[in-house]
């Protein structure tokens, strides 16, 4: 080994002598420190730049913080307990089932007029893919802290409604698939209680379709009362931002606005007449009477009065 | 401003004593003057820092710069099986011989063949080699084990030993 020792030192010592000094190298060097100081700076700035974008993105999605909901999408809580949702203008989707083992089981049948909002509440941060056997629906993000666990929801729209809910001989007809959200997490599908827009084959006895700026009916008195201090009830359904007038010849009978919140499950709007309007109003049981309606608010057609309750 | 005199000063008296490493490791001329600017680029940044001589401390730059980054920036370098053909007629068996210790030479892996510059052309020990490219004396020693051995095998120096 010592004689290839000897020899490459030898070699090196001859190779070495080769190359040629370069005398402008001292300038050369220069030149490159400036180089060097430059991508130095620039690479700061952009450093900082990048450091600042990142802690807005990571600050936007921090746990706790709204901004990470998409539009539209009701703010957490969604749960007042592990079991129990409680959303304002959404009410939960009878005929759902969901367990931890085997995903969750979907039978009742789509509603292609209302949107839905599936909510998760999860005791670590993560998402919550869902799935059915046509495809993905989306995964839900629970990342929101809400007391000493998470939150978060996926909207999906009326029109996407087919994707969740598949007639299926598959059970469960939803996959779930927690990610990252610890041992003990739920998931809940709830629907608005107001619809995106009437639906087909619908009868009203006043129909918005057909005048939209409002019309009249002819209706009975009730002849026995439905609650203590409530002469009778009318059904409207009606799109969000809506509002109704109610009016006999006599005078204001009711006016109703079409909120999420004042939708119950189902999309109807409960209108109530008490006996002291009925009184003031000079209306009997068992008379009938017209009512004309009057619109205002959304200048939409997308409402109807389906009658008394 | 003294640090600027004594920097280019530096350069100018061992600019060319580092390019003599610089070519050894580099085996061309352009990337070694390439690789010697480089590393002495980088050296001013710490210039002020350094204790005592700055030679070791450039040429250790030199090492690490061309073992790690300059394999990135010389993808183009690829070590050659045949040696291009030389145009003056010295073709006598001890050049042969030592062309082929240099072409074999220039096939190491970069980390070897600037653990085998550092030993055998600047005559560093072990540990000074182990410090100057940042890693242990035992990988100093099991790469000279492993380039010597490569060397001896393909420079085939047994058939050629005595030869220079």
């Amino acid at each position: 080994m010592s004689d290839v020792e000897d020899r490459l030192r030898t070699l090196l010592r001859e190779r070495a002598a080769t190359p040629q000094d370069n005398p402008t190298r001292r300038a050369e060097v220069r030149s490159r420190i400036t180089a060097i100081r430059r991508r130095r700076v620039a690479g700061t700035a952009l450093g900082l730049v990048l450091v600042t974008v990142a802690g807005l993105l990571l600050l936007t999605r921090l746990p706790g913080r709204n901004e990470s909901l998409p539009p539209a999408v009701p703010k957490p809580p969604y749960f007042t307990s592990f079991e129990t949702t409680r959303v304002v203008g959404y009410s939960r989707e009878e005929g759902t089932r969901s367990d931890t083992q085997h995903g969750m089981e979907i039978l009742a049948p789509p509603n292609e007029y209302r949107p839905y909002l599936l909510v998760a509440w999860c005791s670590r941060a993560g998402f919550i893919h869902v799935s059915t056997p046509v495809g993905t629906v989306g995964d839900v993000p629970c990342k929101i802290r809400v007391g000493d666990h998470y939150e978060g929801a996926l909207p999906v729209s009326s029109a996407e409604s087919d994707r969740l809910f598949v007639l299926s001989s598959i059970v469960p007809n939803v996959t779930v698939g927690p990610d990252g959200v610890g041992d003990r997490w739920a998931l809940a599908v709830l629907s608005r209680n107001l619809p995106d827009r009437l639906p087909e084959g619908h009868h009203y006895v006043l129909d918005g379709r057909r005048g939209r700026a409002g019309g009249s009916f002819v209706f009975a008195v009730p002849r026995s009362q439905q609650l203590a201090g409530r002469a009778f009830s009318l059904i409207v359904e009606c799109v969000e931002g809506v509002r109704l007038t109610f009016r006999t010849a006599r005078g204001e009978l009711a006016v109703v606005a079409c909120t999420p919140d004042s939708a119950v499950g189902g999309g109807a709007i409960g209108v109530p007449v008490s006996t002291d309007a009925a009184d003031r109003l000079g209306l009997r049981p068992g008379q009938r009477i017209r009512i004309t309606v009057e619109r205002s608010g959304r200048d939409t057609d997308q409402w109807g009065v389906a009658g008394q309750q | 401003m003294a640090d600027r005199a004594e920097f280019d000063a530096f350069i100018t008296e061992r600019g060319q004593a580092l390019l003599r490493t610089a070519y050894l490791l580099t085996a061309d001329r352009g990337a070694a003057e390439d690789l010697l600017q480089t590393s002495l680029a980088k050296s001013w940044f710490a210039w002020s820092r350094i204790d005592g001589s700055p030679e070791p401390y450039v040429r250790r730059v030199i090492a690490t710069t061309y073992a790690t980054w300059w394999r990135r920036r010389w993808r183009t370098e690829r070590p050659t099986a045949e040696l291009p053909e030389r145009s003056g007629p010295d073709q006598t068996a001890a050049v042969d011989a030592r062309d082929e210790l240099w072409r074999a030479l220039t096939a190491l892996p970069r980390r070897q063949r600037a653990v085998v510059v550092l030993r055998y052309f600047e005559d560093l020990s072990e540990a000074e080699t182990a410090a100057a490219l940042g890693v242990s004396v035992g990988t100093v020693k099991s790469q000279t084990f492993k380039a010597l051995a490569a060397l001896r095998r393909d420079a085939d120096l047994s058939r050629t030993a005595g030869g220079a």
